[in-house]
């Protein structure tokens, strides 16, 4: 009962009037830059965070989190019908949707995906709500050596998790953490890394580096290739016939829970949760020859899982403060702009706030609900825009953001800095997203191994001898192991045939 | 070699960690027990250099992807663009940065119109103008400080 006492309170917070209108403004923009292809919801939270600064906390977040959750609602449309994924975790979603569309389906591939997308939000919202007192209450537990090591831990998943080479995306990771080491030292007070610049001895806004790498690299990145996305196919009917909802339910079950669960692990998140749903409903299916030619199970499974994990992959950072991908460090970074430390404290210090979130959520899936399927022709519209006139309009407001956030000029030209590093580390096959991550882990990492070593007074068999930061090292070692292992067996097997 | 993705990359790392070792070299490392300002950058760095080095030496030994073709005009037309916005915020305000960042970065791109480029860089000034010092309350001076 104490739940739905919670959820009282939290939906007392979502109603008020400022916060449905926020609510609401954060899932349109999402459906909308969802559509969009060439601009996301991580560039798109960073350009907008200087002007939420001017609200409440809790409404910012509000707004902030429908982006992300919104941009997998909207992520879908383009995939759907011209075969050009709006978001990385829709890319799966074309494979099947598009050809459903081709096939004059269009419009109940849509409704499949937004009523599977409703779904799953709806159910990773209770599991939000259920889930995160226990974990809280076990992360009041913890101390600076079980700290460390989790964050070892958040750290390791997001490599084990992320695709391509292991190496490089530890490699990103140190690199965001060292980036974390600039501006003053807490502890002695020494500039570090600050080159005398005045604007670097508070360290490198985390905005700055966000636009920079996901901001004004993406958009250098956009303009080498030539975008033109084609409109062919007619919506046509909405509702899905009725041996389409016999596959399609199920599908989407399976993709729920699936992505609720990858939604939890560090690492995890929505695009992860879409691939990983799709194979499973391949391998599953009795008709896995129907996929790629139109199974509407290859639409419901990835669009349920991705609206499932965008939703939980907010519990660890919540209740633990830890973000399990780049997007919730972003959060993380705004959260402490607001003077909200995301922790186990967050759920009885800041109790309307997290509920509040919480039940916004769910208010927020039923407004995506209603602006993705009756309103889905509006959207729709907005694919005829080209990008020769999008990407001004994008350089300019990160540019404006950056600025407005300390009135800093410096801070656009560290910016752009910022881009032309994204841009050389995307040619070179690096995946940013990680350094993000470091970067925002960096100085508590720092501040738990100082604290742990400190108490153990320089003695690191702390971080073993304590059992549960033991155990989260272990499987650290496991999670690398896993991925470290089978690429070793390939190494030797290329030298062999050579 | 040099053409290799991986040899470039690891190379990138590497020097990335020797600019930590660098500029971090007068910073006190101090002892396990009693960390100094340097411990945990002198830790990161060495782990930096030690990275690269395996991506470069694998990029090396493996035959892996060479790196694709820099587009120079939109990576120094958008730099450029970012660039001037920053110049010109503060000493000749809001507007003028708004046209200057909008009419150099519509030329990053190959298929710019002149006429349309201007046409939307003036709608844009005034836009953010209205919507972000009127209707947003931004501290942006619309013609410098």
């Amino acid at each position: 009962m104490e739940l739905l006492g919670n959820l009282a309170l939290g939906f007392s917070v979502a109603v008020n009037p400022t916060n449905l209108l926020f609510c609401f403004i954060g899932a349109l923009l999402g459906t909308i830059i969802g559509v969009l292809p060439g601009i996301g919801p991580l560039a798109t939270i960073s350009i907008l965070l200087p002007i939420t600064f001017q609200f409440q906390p809790v409404t910012a977040l509000i707004m902030l989190a429908g982006i992300y959750y919104g941009a997998q609602y909207g992520g879908s449309t383009t995939s759907i019908l011209v075969n050009l994924p709006g978001e990385t975790s829709s890319i799966v979603t074309c494979l099947d949707g598009h050809q459903m569309a081709r096939r004059g389906r269009a419009g109940a591939a849509l409704a499949v995906a937004a009523l599977g997308s409703f779904f799953a939000g709806c159910v990773s919202t209770l599991l939000i709500a259920v889930a995160s007192p226990p974990l809280a209450r076990l992360g009041l537990s913890f101390q600076a050596p079980e700290y460390f090591s989790l964050m070892v831990l958040g750290l390791i998943g997001a490599v084990v998790l992320a695709h391509g080479s292991v190496v490089k995306a530890v490699g990103m990771i140190v690199l965001g953490l060292l980036f974390g080491m600039v501006g003053t030292d807490l502890n002695s007070g020494r500039q570090r890394y600050s080159f005398g610049i005045g604007e670097l001895s508070d360290g490198i806004g985390f905005v700055t580096l966000a636009m920079g790498l996901f901001g004004v690299a993406d958009i250098l990145v956009n303009l080498e290739r030539s975008v033109a996305p084609r409109l062919t196919a007619v919506i046509g009917k909405l509702w899905p016939t009725r041996e389409e909802f016999r596959h399609a339910a199920p599908a989407a079950l399976r993709g729920t829970v699936l992505g609720s669960l990858l939604g939890v692990l560090p690492g995890g998140g929505a695009a992860l949760a879409s691939f990983a749903a799709y194979a499973l409903e391949k391998k599953v299916s009795r008709r896995p020859e129907e996929f790629g030619r139109g199974a509407v199970e290859g639409v419901a499974g990835p669009e349920s899982a991705n609206n499932a994990a965008a939703q939980t992959s907010f519990i660890p950072m919540l209740t633990l403060g830890i973000p399990s991908n780049a997007m919730m460090a972003l959060l993380v970074g705004a959260m402490s702009i607001f003077g909200v430390i995301p922790g186990p404290r967050i759920l009885t210090e800041q109790a309307g706030l997290f509920w509040g979130l919480v039940a916004s959520m769910w208010i927020g899936n039923v407004m995506l609900l209603i602006i993705n399927l009756p309103l889905i022709g509006i959207w729709v519209q907005m694919l005829r825009i080209p990008y020769r006139l999008l990407h001004p309009m994008i350089l300019l407001f990160c540019c404006i953001g950056v600025y407005s956030l300390n009135t800093s000029a410096v801070d656009v030209g560290l910016m752009a800095l910022f881009g032309l590093l994204g841009y050389a580390l995307l040619k070179l096959g690096f995946e940013p997203a990680p350094m993000l991550l470091g970067f925002v882990l960096g100085p508590l990492m720092e501040e738990n191994l100082r604290r742990a070593l400190v108490v153990s007074r320089g003695d690191a068999t702390v971080f073993i001898t304590r059992p549960i930061s033991a155990a989260l090292l272990a499987l650290s070692l496991l999670g690398l192991a896993s991925v470290i292992l089978p690429n070793v067996r390939r190494v030797r097997q290329d030298a062999f045939q050579e | 070699m040099f053409q290799r993705q991986d040899v470039l990359g690891g190379l990138l790392l590497v020097g990335l960690g020797v600019a930590g070792l660098v500029f971090g070299a007068p910073l006190e490392m101090g002892t396990p027990r009693r960390m100094g300002p340097g411990f945990f950058p002198m830790i990161l760095s060495w782990l930096l250099i030690g990275l690269g080095g395996i991506v470069a030496i694998g990029g090396a030994v493996r035959a892996g992807a060479t790196a694709s073709r820099i587009a120079w005009r939109p990576l120094i037309l958008i730099t450029v663009a970012t660039g001037a916005f920053g110049a010109l915020i503060d000493r000749t305000g809001l507007l003028l940065a708004t046209v200057a960042v909008v009419a150099l970065s519509a030329f990053a791109g190959r298929d710019a119109r002149p006429a349309e480029v201007a046409a939307l860089a003036v709608t844009m000034a005034v836009c953010t103008a209205v919507l972000f010092v009127y209707a947003l309350g931004q501290p942006l001076p619309l013609w410098g400080r």
